[in-house]
C-alpha cells in the first residue's frame, strides 16, 4: 500500500521557562490551546512529572511543550530535547508506517496509546525522537476549556511557588475546576427552583 | 473533605465509576464529573481498566486534598493533615 502522511501534527519542545512560553505563545502570538495533559511518574527520570501543552498553529498542527516539574535550571540542567510527530489518519496507516520501519532495520521504540493518539516512536540519525501519530478521537470545546485551565493553573501555581510541584498544579487546578461547576449550577442545585 | 474532578472524555470518565469511598457524591456538570467524600478517595487501576498514558494523566482535572498514594495500582486521595 501507499503510505500516507497528512503534515506535522505536533513539534514538542521542552521548556523550563513555562509561564513566559504560555504569555509568549497564549497571549502575545494569541494561539489557542486545544489540548493540555499533565501526568505523574510517567515521564521517565530524572523528570516524571509533566504538564505537555499544546497551542493551535493553523491547518490542524500544533506546537506543544513539556513542563518538567522539579528539574532545576542550569549550566548542569539536561539539554532541552525535542520530537516531531507527523499525522496519519487511520490505524492501517499507522501500522504501515510500522511495517515499513522495521523492514529498512529501524526499531520501532515505543507503540503507545495515549490519551486522545495512538503512536509510533523511533529515533532519527541524529538522535532526534521521530513520531508517527494517528487521532483516537477528535478535540473538542471540553478538552479546549480543560487545557485553558490547565495552563492557568500552571502560571498560578509556579507565580505562587517557582518550586511547584504537579500536586501543587493539581490542587490549583482543581479550585479552578470548582469555579466552573459552580457557575454552571442548574436551577435546582442553587435553590432557585419556582415553586 | 476530599475531591477528584474527572474531565468528562470518554478515556478518563471511567476513573469516576472505579472510585470507592464511604459517602461519595457525583456530581456531572460542566464538563467534569466531581467525586466528592468526607474521607478518603480511593480508586483501583484494575476497576478502571486504563492504559499507562491515561492512567498516569487520570488527575489531569485536580484534586482536593492531599494525594496519599498515586502509582501503577491505585490512587488514593485522602482529607489534608491525615
Amino acid at each position: 500500500m501507499t503510505l500516507r502522511l497528512r503534515g506535522v501534527d505536533h513539534a514538542a519542545y521542552v521548556t523550563t521557562k513555562p509561564i513566559e512560553t504560555i504569555r509568549f505563545y497564549r497571549d502575545v502570538v494569541g494561539l489557542r490551546t486545544p489540548h493540555a495533559i499533565t501526568a505523574k511518574g510517567w515521564g521517565g527520570k530524572p523528570h516524571p512529572d509533566f504538564v505537555h501543552f499544546f497551542f493551535d498553529i493553523g491547518s490542524g498542527d500544533r506546537l506543544a511543550f513539556f513542563y518538567y516539574f522539579g528539574v532545576p535550571e542550569g549550566p548542569d540542567a539536561e539539554r532541552p530535547n525535542y520530537h516531531l510527530a507527523l499525522h496519519v489518519e487511520t490505524e492501517e496507516d499507522l501500522l504501515a508506517w510500522r511495517r515499513r520501519f522495521e523492514e529498512h532495520g529501524v526499531r520501532v521504540i515505543a507503540q503507545i496509546i495515549h490519551e486522545t493518539i495512538e503512536s509510533i516512536y523511533v529515533r532519527d540519525p541524529n538522535g532526534m525522537i521521530f513520531e508517527i501519530t494517528r487521532p483516537l478521537r477528535d478535540l473538542t470545546e471540553r478538552d479546549q476549556r480543560d487545557a485553558e485551565l490547565s495552563l492557568e493553573a500552571l502560571v498560578d501555581s509556579l507565580t505562587a511557588d517557582t518550586g511547584a510541584t504537579l500536586e501543587d498544579f493539581w490542587r490549583r487546578k482543581a479550585e479552578l475546576v470548582a469555579k466552573e461547576l459552580d457557575n454552571e449550577a442548574t436551577p435546582e442545585e442553587t435553590g432557585q427552583e419556582d415553586d | 473533605m476530599t475531591a477528584i474532578y474527572v474531565l468528562d472524555v470518554p478515556e478518563f470518565s471511567p476513573l469516576a465509576g472505579a472510585a470507592v469511598a464511604d459517602e461519595l457524591e457525583l456530581t456531572r456538570r460542566a464538563g467534569y464529573i466531581r467525586l466528592t467524600a468526607p474521607g478518603p478517595i480511593t480508586v483501583r487501576r484494575a476497576d478502571a481498566a486504563m492504559v499507562d498514558a491515561v492512567w498516569f494523566s487520570a488527575l489531569g482535572g485536580g484534586y482536593t486534598g492531599r494525594l496519599e498514594r498515586f502509582d501503577d495500582e491505585q490512587i488514593r486521595v485522602v482529607p489534608d493533615g491525615e
